[in-house]
């Protein structure tokens, strides 16, 4: 996960954005705790999103304490007081994730970027030992997905649809770890398949040029094969803005039969509004290249 | 049973219109439009029925100073499967309304190409949804619709899935009460009145 699913800040409440900040920093602490300060460095605000909705869920409040963030020693932040599984699944996740997408680069990547991760291997490798000890369950739910990637892109007539499919499946088992409600799971389910699939066609659009130039597998190469030629362009942004509103509205109909506690204005600031923006910067961002 | 009043997110005191007022919001949200025969439609009537039963208990509480008018919802008829007595797909129908997804898929499968018609599509289209492969739910979805363009099921299916794809899921937010392009102008030309009065003057044109 890339850091796709995030807040949209000016129609963020400054109340909320106080705890969406202090959830951030919470599972920021909680990396540099479980595992180790260089463990910081692999979070991202999809982690984030993933917290609130599980807090979002459970049926106690999370209390707040303040704090000084290690990497500015002058901030002061809020993080979360006291032990929670969510907060412990999450930090996992983040470390079982980060692991394989460095094995991910070593395959990929080029020769100077090959030589960087094998000296980060050893160390995530290490902590991967550990979050694979403390949460077996995202273990093999993330290792299983990488699986069937690996499959799926050897299929010479694979579409977009059957590209996403590992990840969204990844993202929709995640999500659901810890909830017991059998009506919740259905709809989480629904939720984290759909949001798994945004992030993926999301990467997707996001890395196709360079996915064209060094031939690597992208779902989009066989419909947009010119648009590093600038042939296609326009129909390739507006294919991809259709394709990513269609999960997100999609996803946004899965949220509304969910019965959360709290956090509703952030949860909807990010669905509503944080994923449009997102895919607008990133689309936009191509045109004008 | 749980608490009327949590059911529909409001406190016990809250006034009679407030009720209304949230029952009406909730209604419209669980609307078995939005959900037609997608995997959720299930649990969306269930809410239903729950801000149903919620708004009932509340009426029945407060008595007669409770005018009763309730939202108008559909009942789901246009959605039911059961209504197509004659379809040839009855089975397969039965197979994905029990949520057997895969099984549905490969009895699809079953069927040969030359003798798959519309409601083929339609059903493939379904299944695709109910997956999430949104894009072949698409494709299927039109190809029943240009296969038969007169049938209800098939465009509301096609509407349903093609409404968040320009990016209307954003406007119905609630509570997304923004400042349009208009409310601009017509504030500039109220400011523009206002700035004339004492002698300035920012819009040459007016």
């Amino acid at each position: 996960m890339l850091g796709y699913i995030k807040a949209y800040k000016p129609e963020l409440k400054v109340k909320d954005y106080e705890i969406y900040k202090g959830i951030y920093c919470s599972l920021c602490k909680k990396l540099g705790k479980r595992y180790s300060p260089f463990a910081q460095l692999f979070l991202s605000y999809d982690f984030t999103f993933l917290l609130l909705l599980k807090m979002s869920l459970s049926s106690e409040c999370p209390a707040f304490k303040n704090n000084r963030c290690h990497y500015n020693p002058l901030v002061k932040c809020k993080t979360c007081a006291g032990e929670d599984d969510n907060l412990n699944i999450c930090a996992d996740t983040v470390i079982i994730m980060a692991y394989y997408k460095i094995i991910d680069n070593i395959y990929d990547c080029g020769l100077f970027k090959k030589i960087a991760m094998l000296f980060v291997f050893p160390v995530i490798a290490l902590m991967h030992k550990k979050a694979k000890r403390l949460s077996p369950e995202v273990e093999e739910t993330i290792a299983l997905s990488m699986k069937e990637q690996k499959s799926t892109e050897t299929n010479e007539n694979c579409g977009i649809d059957m590209a996403a499919e590992p990840t969204a499946k990844a993202l929709s088992a995640i999500i659901t770890i810890g909830e017991h409600d059998e009506r919740k799971i259905i709809v989480l389910k629904r939720l984290g398949y759909l949001l798994g699939r945004w992030v993926y066609i999301m990467d997707a659009v996001d890395d196709l040029e360079d996915d064209i130039k060094n031939n690597c597998f992208n779902p989009l190469k066989n419909k947009f094969n010119d648009v590093y030629l600038n042939q296609q362009e326009d129909e390739f942004c507006e294919y991809a803005q259709q394709i990513l509103n269609t999960t997100a509205g999609e996803a946004v109909l899965a949220f509304k039969l969910l019965g959360i506690n709290r956090f509703r204005d952030i949860l909807e600031n990010i669905l509503y509004d944080g994923l449009a923006m997102t895919a607008n910067e990133v689309i936009n961002k191509r045109k004008k290249v | 049973m749980q608490n009327p009043y949590d059911v529909l997110g409001l406190p016990e005191n809250a006034t009679d219109d407030q009720i209304k007022h949230a029952y009406k919001e909730l209604a419209r949200k669980y609307n078995d439009d939005n959900y037609g025969d997608g995997p959720l439609s299930g649990i969306a009537q269930e809410k239903m029925q729950e801000i149903d039963e919620a708004y009932d208990a509340i009426i029945l509480n407060r008595g007669s100073s409770f005018g009763s008018e309730k939202a108008q919802t559909p009942s789901g008829d246009n959605y039911n499967f059961n209504k197509h007595s004659r379809s040839e797909y009855n089975d397969i129908r039965a197979t994905i309304q029990s949520g057997r997804i895969d099984d549905a898929q490969t009895l699809l499968d079953g069927i040969p190409p030359a003798m798959r018609n519309a409601e083929w599509y339609y059903l493939k289209g379904t299944v695709h949804h109910r997956r999430g492969w949104l894009e072949e739910a698409v494709k299927n979805y039109q190809t029943a619709c240009n296969m038969d363009p007169n049938n209800s099921e098939y465009s509301a299916a096609l509407n349903n899935i093609n409404n968040s794809r320009s990016g209307e899921y954003r406007t119905e937010k609630s509570g997304n009460s923004g400042c349009s392009s208009c409310d601009i102008c017509s504030s500039l030309l109220c400011a523009d009145c206002c700035c004339e009065c004492f002698g300035g003057n920012s819009m040459f044109c007016c």
